[in-house]
């Protein structure tokens, strides 16, 4: 059984330990002060033992299993009850709908939603390549076969709200599409127009401010999109005070950091052991640290397209793309968030981060990954080197 | 089932992974660069290092609270409390307002609703009219303040106005609070006390109020006290990396309030009259070098106002001037001194050459030949030239700088003048004899003249009595009599003091109008009259002189030195200006001598104050009577609870002491008392009090008997004894 971890892709697996460790620390430093610190590391341990479980389990599962459309419907549709309770019937917590309380941990559906979609289109591209004959051929009635239910998850994480995870669904869900072997033209327009948008993001949402005024909406994803765009507005106060305090720790850090433990700000920045855990981090451990982090994930994610591209495999390419551009995008859109290039919108950073669900979704990826490295290793990976010693040999 | 995708659909789907992959290294490369941006410290032009010590080390720090000033008897000059700045937020937008004690928002308006309303109520308690303040909430802004050029209605509040807009309850009026100091004597010694400026406080980023004028500033690192400093370790205080506060230290004077008050209103008067540009006045103990009293014009009222940069100095030590004939008096003692003084010799007045430049006398031409000594007392200056010939500019150099003049007298206040002069021509030197061509400072002359009056010992002025813990009691600074020198045998100053007689008592004595001999005393006095240089030239005429006169008192071991200039008045009400400027002189020299000569004859009856504490307010009154001291009660029922003379030591009679009881107060009859003992009784009842004139108590506006309360307002009035 622990024969297969002799394949153990190094590349992916080191980065993941490291970050995961990390993430122990600083969820514990986060919040340390407080009577929640304890329990909060304990969580957090507990959450990096499951996760490591579910790796494992994944690891070793067989990847064929994976690749049954039942399958893959009857998860979409576990997943969607599960958001479905969490949206109707628990309480909101910080104003969503968001998760479900079982006592003793806290399910957060929206999370195990992202692995089920790239797992479902991974699947379903895999064998309906997105070519523009295949796609004249598909019928209505199996149109909405096809997106009925990911459609409906998609709509019910919006609705919670959580447009965090929303946009890294939609996100992913387009990473798979390009990957679906669309023209490269599409490719290089989608890449084109990815790039200006963000580009010029606040340039427009300063345009649609000008339109609709945003100000005056009590919405909240409108008072955070205004903090976006001005922080330093003495009327926003309350809505930048998270922005701005994650300026004040990363800059009180500088580039070396005021040591573990020593954060001044992390009393006072809200949601510090999860979403602004990047700026508690950068404060005490300083913005070297975090940069070698970011490292650490290009490596993960480069690792994983580069593993990607090397395969013959379109199911086990778009996987790996998929868990790549989730890895990515979540990186993205939460440190994107606390240095102020995008809006923020509560989603965690990857394996540092606390919170049970996400880790184990993370996790749970990772040893998806990890399998489809081994198998590849099985089935292709030939060094160069070895071809020319077999030619030796003969 | 497995299908083999076609090799089109390969190809693509590796060219997205190469997309992908190079976008990533993009992305990640851009947040890594914004990350450092961030790091560094600066974000938009906003720099985050400044703004976290404003949110987070302002938590930390706990103030220290300033010291008080008070004067010599513990009157207070200047003491700590709270301002407010007053802003009307008018944007419609601003439709809830947070909840100072609980940090809520409460839905209600934030903006000014009701425009014409707010300015009526406003008007009648703020430095503005209605029409003002309505034009004001007409603007189209987010929130306005009420000031302009000429007035800063909104700014500066006290405490009763503050509390009278807040019983309004008008929605969109808000404040700012700050501490600040207050001087509840307005422009008494103003220069002298100092005032405070706003300043950023380096570490945290705050502003502080630092001392930047007079004692405040001379002793602002004492009266400021340090800082402490609460670190947070999470959520809990950490108390081994916390300083505790240390607050700052009491600084008194040797001001006495009471002389003070007689100093200023007479120096108003003398304003009034001659609206002079300047003038200085400064009383000191001569043995001592105490400053009791010291002021000048113009002034200005430090309670929260701006100070005209005009203002800033300080005339006593900032401002040097030619002082003109009082100098001569030091000619004579190093005349005297050095063996050169013939006083029964005779010289030609009215004018000498010196290297074709000519020394004129003031007093006129046709005088004729007149003795050395009548040339004192007349103030000839053709006679001081050529006693300075006499004595040779080396001997007289040497004098000028055993007097110390042209060096600063550290009396203890910041940026004291040493003043200067020429001194290469003989022309030079032989001016300087009478007091042109020679800038002083007052406290260099009263410092110069104390020597004369001490038999020779020279005594430093100081105006800091002691600086004192207020919660140990310890005493951080004692100020004490520095004898700084000894310029002249002590029989040559007993000799000075005797020509300055005849300066006072001569039928032709500059000084004659300085007499005080109808009231037993003999003084010995110098005047001067100086001409002012400006851009290298005299100005011509006696509106555009500096008139001043030195006295010491008495002549025979003087107790006090006084000192007075008047720089260039316009108005004239006697020829000299001296009757004038005696306004000023007489009620003040004679209040400081009577009030010594009573605690010299009083100190023969000191007497052990008996411990009333815990007696009816009958008895204990009864019992202090019998001792020998005036009482005065706070409160009218129960028992003593504490007494204002610590019992069982031994104190002058006839002292006031202040009993406390429970109840209410009703007030005394205060006739006869000083403003020290009126004062006193003020803070210790609550009550506000004004006061007009000089001297002691003749009225009082609330008659005796009255309740008085925490608002009550009463206004002595005060006038010399006969």
């Amino acid at each position: 059984m622990f024969k297969k971890l002799r394949k153990l892709d190094y590349w992916i697996a080191v980065p993941f330990a490291i970050l995961s460790m990390l993430g122990i620390v600083m969820v514990f430093s986060a919040t340390q002060g407080t009577t929640a610190a304890l329990s909060n590391f304990i969580k957090q341990a507990i959450f990096v033992v499951i996760g490591l479980m579910g790796a494992f389990f994944l690891y070793h599962f067989n990847l064929r299993k994976l690749q049954n459309a039942k399958w893959m419907r009857n998860l979409q549709l576990g997943v969607i009850a599960a958001l479905i309770i969490a949206r109707f019937v628990m309480p909101p917590v910080n104003g969503a709908h968001g998760w479900i309380n079982l006592g003793l941990i806290t399910l957060q559906p929206a999370e195990f939603l992202k692995l089920a979609m790239i797992l479902y289109f991974a699947n379903f591209f895999a064998r309906q390549p997105w070519q523009n004959h295949v796609r004249l051929k598909l019928q209505p009635v199996s149109q909405l076969n096809v997106w009925g239910l990911p459609l409906t998850g998609l709509a019910l994480v919006i609705l919670m709200p959580d447009n965090g995870n929303g946009l890294i669904i939609i996100l992913i869900l387009m990473a798979l599409f390009l990957a679906s072997g669309v023209s490269r033209r599409l490719i290089a327009l989608v890449a084109a127009i990815m790039g200006l948008g963000f580009g010029f993001l606040q340039t427009l949402i300063r345009f649609a401010n000008h339109f609709f005024d945003l100000t005056s909406s009590n919405h909240y994803a409108s008072a955070r999109l205004t903090s976006f765009v001005n922080p330093w507005d003495p009327n926003a106060v309350d809505t930048s005070r998270q922005l701005l305090y994650g300026y004040y720790a990363i800059a009180h850090g500088g580039i070396f950091g005021v040591g573990l433990g020593n954060s001044l700000i992390k009393p006072y920045l809200p949601e510090s052991n999860t979403d602004f855990i990047m700026a508690v981090m950068t404060e005490e451990l300083g913005a070297i640290t975090t940069a070698s982090v970011l490292v650490l994930m290009l490596i993960l994610v480069g690792r994983m397209i580069i593993l990607g591209i090397r395969q013959k495999s379109q199911y086990a390419r778009l996987v790996l793309f998929g868990v790549a551009t989730l890895l990515f995008v979540q990186s993205l859109i939460n440190l994107g968030g606390v240095v102020g290039i995008l809006p923020i919108t509560g989603v965690v950073f990857p394996f540092i981060s606390g919170g049970g669900s996400s880790y184990i979704v993370f996790s749970a990826s990772i040893g998806l990954t990890l399998n489809i490295a081994a198998t590849q290793k099985k089935l292709v990976a030939i060094h160069p080197a070895d071809i020319i010693a077999r030619k030796d040999l003969k | 089932m497995r299908r083999i995708p076609n090799k089109k659909v390969t190809k693509n789907a590796k060219v997205f992974g190469g997309v992908l992959l190079g976008a990533i290294v993009l992305v990640t490369l851009g947040l890594g660069i914004r990350l450092f941006v961030i790091a560094s410290g600066s974000v938009d032009g906003h720099n985050l290092n400044d703004a976290t010590r404003r949110a987070f080390m302002a938590n930390q720090i706990v103030p220290a609270s300033r010291g008080k000033i008070y004067d010599t008897n513990g009157q207070v000059l200047a003491e700590n409390t709270t301002v407010y700045d007053m802003y009307a937020v008018l944007d419609k937008k601003v439709a809830r307002v947070k909840d100072t004690k609980t940090g809520k928002y409460v839905d209600g308006s934030g903006h000014v609703v009701d425009k014409e309303t707010t300015a009526e109520k406003l008007s009648k308690i703020i430095d503005m009219d209605q029409k003002d303040i309505l034009s004001r909430l007409e603007k189209n802004v987010y929130q306005v303040e009420f000031i302009s050029t000429k007035v800063q209605a909104s700014k500066n509040l006290n405490i009763d106005q503050y509390k009278k807009i807040q019983a309004l309850k008008l929605p969109g009026i808000n404040f700012i609070s700050r501490p600040s100091r207050i001087y509840p004597n307005g422009n008494m010694a103003s220069h002298l006390i100092g005032a405070m400026s706003t300043d950023e406080n380096k570490k945290s980023g705050q502003s502080q109020q630092i001392g930047f004028m007079g004692i405040e500033a001379a002793e602002n690192t004492l009266l400021a006290g340090k800082n402490g400093i609460k670190k947070y370790d999470g959520q809990v205080e950490n108390v081994q990396d916390s300083r505790t506060v240390k607050p700052g230290n009491d600084v008194y004077l040797t001001l006495d309030s009471s002389l003070q008050n007689t100093l200023e209103t007479r120096m108003d008067d003398l304003l009034k009259t001659t609206k002079a540009k300047a003038t200085v006045g400064v009383l000191m103990e001569a043995k001592t070098g105490r400053i009791v009293a010291a002021t000048q014009r113009p002034n200005f009222n430090p309670n929260g106002k701006t100070i005209n940069p005009d203002l800033w100095a300080n005339l006593l030590d900032q401002a040097p001037f030619e002082p003109g004939s009082t100098m001569k008096g030091i000619t004579l003692a190093a005349a005297i001194d050095s063996g050169k003084w013939r006083p029964n010799a005779t010289y030609p007045s009215g004018t000498l050459l010196i290297d074709g430049k000519k020394v004129v006398d003031a007093f006129g031409q046709d005088q004729g030949t007149l003795t050395y000594r009548e040339g004192f007392w007349r103030s000839s200056n053709v006679a001081f030239a050529r006693t300075e010939q006499q004595l040779g500019a080396t001997t007289w150099r040497n004098y000028l700088e055993k007097f110390r003049f042209l060096q600063s007298t550290k009396s203890g206040l910041n940026g004291e003048e040493s003043g200067h002069y020429s001194f290469d021509y003989p022309i030079d030197q032989a001016n300087t004899a009478y007091g042109q061509g020679i800038s002083v400072t007052p406290l260099q002359m009263i410092q110069a003249y104390s020597a004369i009056a001490n038999d020779g010992k020279e005594v430093k002025p100081y105006f800091v009595d002691k600086v004192v813990n207020p919660a140990t009691g310890a005493i951080m600074q004692q100020g004490k009599t520095d004898t700084v020198a000894h310029p002249i045998k002590a029989s040559t100053a007993q000799q000075v003091r005797k020509y300055m007689i005849d300066v006072v008592n001569q039928e032709t004595g500059t000084a004659k109008e300085f007499d005080l001999r109808k009231f037993g005393y003999q003084i010995a006095a110098k005047t001067g009259t100086a001409q002012i240089s400006e851009n290298g030239q005299y100005l011509q005429g006696l509106n555009n002189a500096i008139h001043s006169v030195m006295v010491l008192a008495p002549e025979k071991n003087p107790k006090y030195i006084f000192y007075m200039a008047v720089k260039q008045p316009k108005v004239f009400p006697d020829p000299t200006i001296q009757i004038t400027m005696n306004k000023v002189f007489q009620p003040l020299m004679l209040q400081a001598l009577n009030n010594s000569d009573s605690a010299v004859k009083s100190k023969t009856t000191k007497q052990t104050v008996p411990n009333v504490v815990g007696r009816s307010i009958a008895k204990a009154t009864q019992t202090l009577t019998g001792a020998g001291f005036r009482t005065a009660v706070v409160g009218n029922s129960g028992q003593i609870e504490s007494q204002s003379l610590l019992p069982e030591q031994k104190s002058l009679t006839n002292q006031l002491v202040i009993l406390h009881a429970k109840g209410n107060t009703y007030l005394p009859d205060m006739t006869g008392w000083s403003l020290t003992d009126a004062q006193s009784f003020a803070r210790e009842a609550g009550f506000k009090l004004t006061w007009s004139g000089s001297g002691y108590v003749v009225g009082q506006t609330v008659a005796k008997n009255q309740l008085v309360v925490d608002t009550s307002q009463v206004t002595v009035r005060l006038k010399e004894k006969k």
